[in-house]
């Protein structure tokens, strides 16, 4: 058994994982909000304004590693949902879970930041094409993930139930991904395309937007944590380990 | 892998592979609705539904614009960079409105001119400060001082055989 | 002659978006952390209700 298998049967210990969401979650915490308000104050204030659309480009700083997040939470999600259905593991039926909310905010970020974007530069808040409509869905699905498993009384068949619908939602992914080359939309192509090396972003305006997107991915760690340690306390709620935690002499 | 496992991952990807299918069947299916304009080659092609109103989209060509009389209409021509179609539109344009830029429009044709009833601006993937755009504006410039000089040719350069114009 | 184009100011623009983003981030901020909070009370509180209709 290599190191990372080990790791994950470890992390199955419901009093094993806590601990370790305890001690990490606060240094997740503090180093995203640090990095986002340094890489946020570079971009409102020490970045130049874009020659075209002038200082409302500013909003990308918010805009795309939002939208980022709202595909790559929901993929998280869905890939922690397969390993549920299939392996039957608690912890990737909370991951999944505790996804859904965080991913859902990403996204109405991403929508709301986009809409405000688009009045000073298009000229409307909304229009229905293939890009802006994906990712509506998007949140849709979120919305359907949380109110799936809330539906379902049983907490473990509701994390079933929620981690299919997330698996079926994955198909949304390449199409926000792919609709701006698909389709003519009104939205631009990606600007970012650090695999292919050809970003159109100049390098004085990227890198506050990169700092974000790391950001971005520490809170959600942070924010993931937290929520999944509330539910392993409502799993394990009649354990001894948990009577201890809340400060109750254990039963013994 | 234990036999229940393996089947509950083959039943999980057969789930996929047919919401898969079944999107993909109802997006080619749809494909005109979810065009979101079309270009003056489809209307030339006689793609666009002319009849009733539509979205037209492109570039606005270079020296087009032109106001009509002392009102707010402006008459410019929309090109895909193989075909121009002429479009006019009374009213207040947006700000990033420009030559060489892109636009979609929502109007009809009327005996050939697309007469708009709104004008979107249309960005591209393209982010820069003032400084950057000036330098490559004036890098063009003398590259196409220096060619016009040696007596080579003058025209835009046409978009590479098979490649989609990039607006 | 140049056509007429709609100018408005961007900063009202850009300030709504941060200031939305940094108010989801804090509702956020707060929900987790009242979360595991109020779990670990209401938990605390049945034990201990438990407790005393255990020792009566």
């Amino acid at each position: 058994m290599n190191a990372l298998t080990l790791w994950f049967h470890r992390m199955g210990s419901p009093p094993t994982f806590y601990a370790f969401a305890e001690r990490w979650r606060p240094w997740f915490l503090w180093s995203g909000l640090l990095l986002a308000v340094f890489a946020l104050t570079w971009g409102l204030f020490f970045t130049p304004a874009d020659y075209l659309q002038g200082e409302s480009y500013r909003i990308l700083y918010i805009h795309v590693p939002s939208a980022w997040m709202g595909q790559f939470v929901f993929a998280v999600m869905a890939v922690s949902g397969f390993v549920a259905l299939v392996w039957r593991i608690k912890l990737a039926e909370i991951v999944s879970l505790a996804s859904a909310p965080i991913g859902a905010t990403f996204t109405a970020v991403a929508l709301a930041t986009g809409s405000l974007w688009g009045r000073p530069t298009w000229g409307t808040y909304w229009v229905w094409d293939a890009r802006l409509t994906s990712t509506l869905i998007l949140l849709f699905l979120y919305f359907g993930v949380i109110g799936l498993s809330r539906a379902i009384e049983d907490r473990r068949k509701a994390a079933r139930a929620a981690a299919l619908l997330a698996i079926v939602g994955l198909v949304n992914i390449p199409i926000i991904q792919y609709s701006v080359y698909w389709w003519n939309t009104l939205h631009q192509p990606s600007s970012v395309k650090l695999l292919r090396g050809d970003t159109t972003i100049d390098p004085s305006m990227l890198w506050p937007l990169l700092l974000m997107a790391v950001a971005t991915k520490l809170y959600y760690a942070y924010s993931l944590l937290s929520r999944a340690q509330v539910m392993v306390l409502e799993q394990e709620s009649g354990k001894d380990w948990v009577r201890r935690l809340a400060g109750a002499p254990a039963n013994d | 892998m234990n036999p229940a496992r393996r089947r509950r991952i083959w039943m999980i990807l057969l789930v996929l592979l047919g919401a898969s299918v079944a999107t993909a069947l109802a997006l080619t299916a749809l494909n005109q609705n979810i065009q979101h304009f079309f270009s003056p080659s489809d209307i030339a092609q006689g793609k666009a539904p002319v009849e009733r109103t539509f979205r037209l989209g492109g570039l606005v060509e270079e020296g087009s614009i032109e106001r009509v009389g002392e009102g707010l209409t402006v008459r410019f021509v929309v090109t895909d960079r193989f075909r121009l179609q002429p479009a006019e539109y009374t009213g207040i344009l947006p700000d990033l409105f420009r030559e060489g830029q892109s636009v979609v429009a929502v109007g009809r044709l009327r005996d050939g001119v697309f007469v708009a009833d709104e004008v979107l601006a249309k960005h591209d993937e393209n982010y820069m400060p003032a400084e950057v755009a000036d330098a490559i504006a004036r890098a063009k410039t003398r590259q196409a001082s220096e060619s016009a000089a040696a007596g080579g040719a003058t025209h835009p350069p046409a978009p590479k055989n098979g490649e989609a114009p990039s607006y | 002659m140049e056509p007429a184009t709609f100018s408005m100011p961007h900063w009202p623009f850009v300030a709504a978006s941060y200031v939305i983003f940094a108010a989801l981030i804090v509702a956020d901020l707060v929900t987790t952390a009242t979360a595991r909070r109020r779990v670990l009370r209401d938990l605390r509180g049945r034990l201990t209700r438990t407790a005393r209709r255990e020792a009566t």
